[in-house]
């Protein structure tokens, strides 16, 4: 199962637990996997299972209760938070659900940002978020504010804005959660297809099975624990029952 | 982030948000301009007073004239006159870092109907190159035959009718009498205690002598001998109307050395008018000064000294005590006037960090975005805090330029009020005084009190969560 590729991904005995009141949730409990570079990767469960949770913290958003994740060499589970600033600036790009582009800047503005913070000079950043959009099929629209795009068109700069500092993982939380069928098929085509290309690997947290199929590896999530992980290139089902 | 990038956002920033952007800066403007209002009138009256104190000297001179000896004998007054060699024991006083001694001799002078009396000052040619002109020119001081001296701006107004002594004075008219020193060489009078009676029968042979071969002038009139001509020009009046008075605006100042050189040439040793006799009744054999002006070096030793002075038998007296607790009053004042401009400015400041506040709720998901997109905790921070001092700085600016404004109308109307006082200083009078540093100090403030109000909010901006980009939806 992809021995021959680099594992840009380990996580081992990962624990989150939130406080609510005198309540304890376990949002995670006891996590272990792996991700291949070049992989797509899903994470799939339903409401409430735990997906974000984990998806947060491989993205450095969040600190874990308890456990290691390795990504791409790094142990970030006790990084400080400047720290996790930077790991997430030079090795991780994050789609959202709801875009989150900035409102008052065009498409080649919001992709330009991350550059922005890198404090790349305005000329070199504008030329390279002018790239991006071109490769996600948004050139007629690059002067455009977010209000003046479609759900599926904001997706595309928001996904061109997680591919211009030129990552080694791209997270997507629920990427299509906020299109429709047809526009989520085109998005999904054109994720795979420009992240395949480059070697990028992806790692998408989903509820819906149909586009988990499309991964090459599935995690399955239920009550904070993997009840499954599928691999595509295998062809066969390999069951991982975690027992606490 | 570079530089300019944090300013094009936060300037961004504060435009997206125009109306509470604009209300924000009004706050400033108001707070800005209380203070600078207040520190302005503070200053103008600060100005006012210095002005009037400074008549009667520095708070760093002493002013020392000669000293009677308590047994009221003449012996020992010889050395308490100015002489050179006994004002020569000040300089090596400790603190002393310069002494300036005068001769003073009072003139009448006449012009057709009007007389006039003024006090002839013999100053160095570093006092008289320090006053200001307001007309004619400086006296040029090498001519020994003729005295060109400088006028004060209050002379003219001792000047009265000859025909109606009671009602002619400046002071009963408000207008100058008609006299023109500036015309032409006159001859001014001067008392002379030392003057030989051509008449008296003294039996010293150099009475004798003198009284055959005394200066053209004395000589020549048939009046009293006591009454000596001095030929003198005036080239030039100091700068003033004839309402600023102050301690010597109402004497003429001639270079020191010319008017001893006149008089060494003019009148024979023992005979120059306003030089005393010592207690053997003979003339020194040198100056005898009529006042010694002693700079200290800092307004502390000025008590010390002065005591010195005093104790070596000389009258000696400083205006320290009179300045310095002008100047601590005035001290009182710029506080209390600052304290009460300081609070409207006080308001400014909470309004910014209530503005910067709202922002920081209303952008929590942007500032989890930028975050989760690799913006730096600092840059955040500083973006923030460069929204705040903005603000500040506008504010400041905006506040500035408004009190100026308002300075300078005040100051017109002030002075036109003041011009129409008599005695009150006219043409300079301002209430409202803004110096360049209260500008740039002003400016300054404003900007830091704006990122010291900005600090807490961009502290809780920079500390929000990434996660807030993606919860809330
Ligand atoms: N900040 C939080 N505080 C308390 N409970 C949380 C928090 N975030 C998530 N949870 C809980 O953790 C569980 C997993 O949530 P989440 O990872 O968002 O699920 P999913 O993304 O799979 O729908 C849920 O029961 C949720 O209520
Ligand atoms: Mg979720």
């Amino acid at each position: 199962m992809g021995e021959t590729h680099r594992c840009v991904i380990d996580v081992k005995d990962l624990y989150k637990v939130y406080r609510v009141g005198n309540n304890k949730v376990r949002a995670l409990n006891g996590v272990d996997f792996q991700v291949y570079e070049g992989e797509f990767c899903a994470i799939v469960g339903a409401s409430g299972s735990g997906k974000s949770t984990l998806l947060n913290m491989l993205a450095g958003l969040e600190k874990p209760t308890k456990g290691s994740i390795e990504i791409v060499g790094q142990h970030i589970e006790g990084y400080k938070e400047n720290e996790l600033v930077k790991f997430r600036r030079d090795n991780i790009g994050f789609i959202f659900q709801s875009f989150n582009l900035i409102n008052t800047m065009n498409a080649v503005e919001n992709v330009a940002l991350p550059l922005t913070f890198r404090g790349v000079p305005k000329a070199v950043r504008l030329r390279r978020a002018k790239k991006m959009i071109d490769l996600v099929g948004l050139k007629p629209y690059s002067r455009h504010k977010p209000n003046q795009m479609s759900g599926g068109q904001q997706q595309r700069v928001g996904m061109a804005r997680a591919l211009v500092l030129n990552p080694s993982i791209v997270f997507a939380d629920e990427p299509t959660g906020n299109l429709d069928s047809k526009t989520s098929e085109e998005m999904m085509a054109l994720m795979q297809e420009v992240l395949s290309k480059r070697n990028k690997t992806l790692v998408m947290v989903t509820h819906d099975n149909d586009l988990a199929a499309l991964a090459d590896r599935q995690i399955r999530i239920k009550d904070g624990k993997i009840i499954s992980i599928i691999c595509k290139d295998e062809g066969g089902v390999r069951s991982d029952e975690e027992v606490l | 982030m570079t530089f300019y990038d944090m300013l094009a956002m936060s300037i961004g920033n504060l435009w997206r948000r125009k109306l509470r952007t604009f209300l924000t800066l009004l706050g400033v403007l108001i707070g800005t301009s209380s203070i600078v209002a207040m520190l302005s009138i503070a200053l103008g009256m600060k100005e006012m007073v210095l002005a009037e104190y400074s008549q009667f000297g520095s708070a760093t001179q002493i002013t020392v004239s000669e000293g009677y000896s308590e047994d009221n004998s003449n012996k020992g007054n010889d050395a308490l006159k100015l002489t050179e060699s006994n004002i020569k024991s000040f300089e090596g006083l400790e603190h002393v870092v310069g002494m300036e001694p005068s001769i003073n001799l009072d003139l009448t002078i006449t012009q057709g109907h009007y007389t006039g009396w003024t006090r002839l000052c013999g100053v160095s040619k570093e006092s008289l190159k320090k006053k200001e002109i307001g007309e004619g020119r400086l006296p040029d001081s090498n001519n020994p035959n003729k005295l060109e001296v400088l006028m004060g701006n209050t002379v003219l107004t001792n000047f009265y009718d000859d025909r109606d002594m009671e009602n002619s004075g400046y002071y009963s008219t408000g207008e100058l009498p008609d006299v023109d020193l500036m015309k032409k060489v006159f001859n001014a009078t001067s008392y002379n205690e030392n003057a030989v009676e051509p008449t008296s029968d003294t039996t010293s042979e150099e009475g004798k002598e003198e009284s055959d071969d005394t200066v053209s002038e004395t000589d020549s009139s048939g009046e009293d001998a006591y009454i000596v001509r001095i030929s003198m020009k005036v080239t030039g009046v100091v700068k003033g109307t004839p309402d600023e008075y102050s301690m010597d605006s109402d004497s003429m100042f001639v270079d020191i050395d010319q008017l001893k050189a006149y008089l060494t040439k003019n009148f024979k040793k023992g005979q120059i008018p306003g030089q005393p006799k010592n207690s053997k009744g003979k003339p020194f054999n040198e100056w005898v000064y009529n006042q010694v002006t002693v700079e200290v070096d800092d307004s502390e030793n000025v008590d010390s000294v002065l005591q010195t002075i005093q104790d070596m038998g000389f009258q000696a007296s400083s205006n320290k005590e009179l300045i310095e607790s002008a100047q601590q009053m005035i001290g009182i004042v710029e506080l209390v006037l600052g304290a009460i401009g300081m609070i409207a400015f006080l308001v400014a400041a909470i309004g910014i960090a209530n503005t910067m506040m709202m922002s920081t709720y209303e952008r929590t998901k942007e500032i989890g975005v930028m975050k989760v997109l690799g913006c730096d905790m600092k840059d955040i921070r500083m973006l923030f805090l460069s929204e705040a001092g903005f603000i500040g700085f506008i504010g400041g600016v905006a506040g500035l330029v408004f009190t100026m404004t308002l300075s300078a109308i005040a100051n017109i109307f002030y002075a036109a009020y003041a011009a129409s006082q008599p005695g009150m200083s006219g043409l300079d009078a301002r209430i409202s005084v803004i110096p360049w540093w209260l500008v740039l100090g002003a400016i300054v403030f404003a900007t830091l009190m704006g990122m010291l109000a900005g600090y807490f909010p961009a502290n809780r901006a920079m500390k929000l969560s990434p996660l807030a980009a993606i919860r809330n939806e």
